[in-house]
């Protein structure tokens, strides 16, 4: 049978980087609070199960930088090593190494360096303990195995006929077992082989009868089989002297059931360490939760396809309801009703597919926040709130970065050192908090801190130093925040690698505009700043409003549209004979023209009849000049990059209910369209 | 996807020469490869782009595809026609990409070999001849085999 071994690999990798994640997490609860057994064994199981896949795809770096960790880990989980906070950080620095070292196995690329100096730390810290360990040895209870005494096991292992179908191998359990131990002999039992015309290949019929001499504890053998182990395939039996009564025993489980033996080992098990039997139970039942809630992993672009059909569905749909009603007039037709209702909880269904909750890339700024916090020498406490709240899987890949940029500004610019926030009667442990929540059809993303807020006078000088602004600007505050994301701005007073360059902002803004959100900030000196991003709920479909201009009908996204107005020709007034402006209740906004802007062919407006679309881009209202208000509609975004170019002016496109494409309009590049010194004239 | 279907069904019969699609322009005939052909269009609604050079005619929807469509005929600085029945898109694969040719009228397939390929003479300055991979002679006819990825790739890469 040939396998794709690519498929499973790639399928390595994403499993990968959910367990370092899930380790990162763990890794920063344990930080907080110690005492939680439970933390440690999600710890360990994260380190257990990519030691487990690297080692069967021959990844051996990841194999072995796992295997020291896990022994670690270990100790750690049996008490032998304290958690110390200098030990959370040189874990940290490991989920680090091996996220460095899986990824490098992805791109084929070398590893990189880092890997040796954390493994040397690793095996020091590892190797203290053992001997700190065995001094304490003596007064701690049987809850723990001396680490110096050795003792010889009877292990039985007797796998299922289908495990070879669940992707294990069993000589790589051996393998880990002969590792641990000092002294190893192996017998294959291969008395259930059947005859060779019986026999099917794929099929597993040996089991494997051990004895072994450890130092190690039985937990650890236990945890060799954690994955295999479905509750009657091993049996572990620690044989107290090396008597000659070891060999009767080993003749008898041959011959017997394993079930009783079983059974003894697990009450043994449930008198010597109550806590972790416990514990172990909560990771059942957790399990079980996880039945319920089982999960397909889909290639995403079979996915987007499947969406992009449905979204065709729905305007097939639409164009059908349209012939019939040319067809047949006012009469209705209820089978279409029907379909109609069907292709449009479809389509709902759909787009909630691409959802995911937004609680990963929270995650990733915890760590951030943390390791910022301890280079920078400031104490903050990281709140979060709302991290189940859903968003398109796509923002929230995108976002990262962005968000990843203001956590760092709020910490490194925003927050002041301890001995500063306390001389300003501030508690001296800062706050970072980042929040998440749904508003009319928009996800929010909140950023807020208590640090000093925005310095209004340093931002004006820096803009007018630079030239961004000029001195005769009457700006209002918000103006003047909004000036930090302006290209080439930085107000810090040195450029540390933390922030600073000048670019953070920029690009935050940028890419925020990119997923056609916003970010608009609140700033109290003194008391802190709120930075508030607001993103659309999905890329995929957007609420426009449908308008006509020439022959064409183009969109226009509803969130920019503030109202749309019919003004007489006189409300209309001509600036220096070029720019074209209209007063509204006292501000004056000026007139774009959109046919002029985008070079029409064919269009044949008379401005007298014309209707305005006022709206709004970054705080500036502008007017847009149309021939027709269309309508209200839904639309599902199709980007003419992937068979064209992207053009300037046009955030994508659509396609109508009568099956024809229509533009929808970026107010925002509209703008920059409109020559800088035409508007100009135009203010 | 039915370029894939297309270009197997028939590259199969195209052993030792290549297939060309021709079409007509003004009194000009010319062939693209045939692999490159995805589908032939009746003329449908396009809506215009702003701010691209004049021989993109606009958009299409085909089939939910936004399909960007240009005029052969201002391509080359051809006089513009009106377009009418016999007016037809045709739908090329370039690289990755999915475009329409608005052309008068598409002929037929033309079987050219090796010996049937001539290189095309020196046109003399000032004429861009870069995508046109020679002229076939078939009967009485000459044909200019035109480089589709050379003429639309260059002009719309990203």
């Amino acid at each position: 049978m040939q396998i794709d071994l690519n498929r499973f690999r790639a399928a390595f990798f994403e499993e990968a980087d959910e367990h370092l994640t899930n380790m990162e997490a763990a890794l920063l609860q344990l930080e907080a609070s110690q005492e939680d057994p439970e933390i440690l064994n999600t710890i360990f199981r994260a380190a257990h199960s990519i030691k487990g896949a690297s080692s069967t795809f021959g990844i051996d770096q990841v194999a072995r930088f796992t295997h020291v960790l896990e022994n670690l880990l270990d100790r750690m989980r049996d008490g032998e090593i304290i958690a110390t906070t200098d030990l959370c950080h040189l874990l940290l620095q490991s989920t680090d190494v091996l996220s460095d070292l899986i990824h490098a196995e992805r791109q084929q690329q070398p590893a990189p360096g880092s890997m040796e100096e954390i493994l040397t730390k690793l095996h020091l810290v590892a190797g203290a303990s053992t001997r700190s360990a065995m001094q304490h040895s003596q007064d701690r209870s049987p809850e723990c195995q001396p680490a110096n005494q050795i003792h010889q096991f009877q292990v039985r292992f007797q796998p299922s006929r289908d495990f070879f179908l669940t992707g294990q191998n069993p000589l790589l359990l051996i393998n880990e077992l002969r590792s641990m131990s000092q002294a190893f002999e192996v017998e294959a039992d291969v008395s259930q082989i059947p005859a060779l015309f019986d026999l099917d290949p794929e099929s597993l019929y040996l089991a494997w009868n051990i004895t072994l001499e450890t130092d190690r504890p039985e937990t650890v053998i236990r945890d060799v089989f954690m994955f295999v182990d479905d509750g009657n395939c091993v049996s572990i039996q620690r044989i107290e002297s090396q008597s000659p009564e070891s060999a009767g025993l080993k003749s008898e489980i041959v011959q017997g059931t394993p079930a009783p033996m079983i059974a003894a080992s697990t009450v043994a098990e449930n008198r010597q360490r109550p806590e972790e039997r416990r514990s172990g139970d909560e990771r059942r039942t957790s399990d079980d939760r996880g039945v319920g809630r089982e999960t397909v992993r889909v290639d995403r672009e079979r996915l987007d396809k499947m969406i992009n059909q449905i979204g065709e569905l729905v305007i097939g749909t639409s164009m059908v309801e349209q012939d019939w009603s040319r067809f047949h007039g006012e009469m209705e037709s209820s089978a279409l009703v029907q379909l109609g209702k069907i292709v449009r909880d479809l389509q709902e269904m759909s787009l909630s597919l691409r959802m995911v909750p937004i609680a990963a890339t929270f995650q990733k700024m915890a760590r951030i926040v943390r390791d910022l916090s301890l280079r920078l020498g400031k104490q903050i406490r990281f709140e979060t709130e709302g991290e189940d709240t859903e968003l398109d899987k796509t923002v929230v890949d995108q976002i990262g970065d962005p968000l990843l940029h203001m956590i760092r500004n709020s910490v490194d610019h925003g927050i002041e050192l301890p001995a500063q926030r306390l001389a300003a009667g501030k508690p001296a442990e800062g706050r970072v908090c980042l929040r998440a929540y749904h508003q009319g059809g928009n996800f929010i993303i909140e950023i807020q801190d208590d640090g000093r807020g925005l310095d209004r006078d340093r931002i004006l000088k820096k803009a007018i130093d630079r030239g961004i602004v000029s001195e005769s600007d009457n700006l209002t505050d918000d103006d003047v925040y909004a000036l930090i994301f302006a290209p080439g701005f930085s107000t810090a007073e040195q450029v540390t690698d933390v922030s600073g360059r000048g670019v953070g902002m920029d690009v935050v803004r940028r890419n925020v505009e990119a997923l056609q959100g916003s970010i608009s900030i609140r700033s109290t000196p003194g008391k802190g700043c709120r930075m508030i991003v607001r993103l659309p709920l999905t890329l995929a479909i957007l609420d426009g409003l449908l308008v006509r201009v020439g022959q064409d009908s183009y969109v226009i996204p509803l969130l920019s549209v503030v109202e749309s107005i019919k003004p007489s020709a006189r409300d209309i007034r001509t600036v220096l004979g070029r720019g074209e402006i209209i007063t509204l209740r006292g501000e004056v906004v000026p007139i774009l023209r959109v046919d002029r802007i985008l070079n029409l062919r064919s269009s044949d407006s008379s401005s007298d009849e014309n209707l305005l679309v006022i709206v709004e881009d970054q705080g500036r209202k502008y007017s847009l000049v149309v021939d027709e208000l269309l309508g209200q509609q839904q639309v599902v975004i199709k980007n003419l990059e992937t068979n064209f170019q992207k053009v300037p002016g046009v955030a994508g496109a659509t396609i109508l209910g009568d099956g024809r494409v229509a533009l929808i309009l970026d107010i925002n590049g509209l703008c920059s369209l409109v020559s800088r010194h035409e508007l100009q004239a135009c203010l | 996807m039915s370029a894939e279907q297309s270009a197997v069904s028939l590259s199969g019969i195209a052993e030792g020469g290549s297939q060309f699609l021709t079409f007509q322009l003004a009194d000009e005939q010319f062939g693209i490869d045939i692999l490159k052909v995805q589908e032939i269009k009746g003329l449908a609604h396009l809506t215009q782009i702003p701010n691209v050079p004049p021989y993109i005619k606009g958009v299409m929807n085909l089939r939910g595809t936004v399909v960007p469509v240009v005029d052969l005929r201002h391509r080359f600085s051809m006089p513009a026609a009106t377009y009418n029945q016999f007016t037809v898109i045709i739908i090329v694969t370039v690289g990755q990409r999915v475009m329409g040719l608005v052309v008068d009228a598409v002929s037929d397939v033309l079987n050219v070999s090796e010996t049937d390929l001539e290189q095309l003479p020196d046109l003399g300055g000032g004429i861009d001849t870069s995508f046109i991979t020679g002229m076939a002679k078939s009967s009485d006819r000459l044909i200019t085999l035109l480089d589709i990825d050379r003429l639309l790739g260059n002009h719309l890469a990203a």
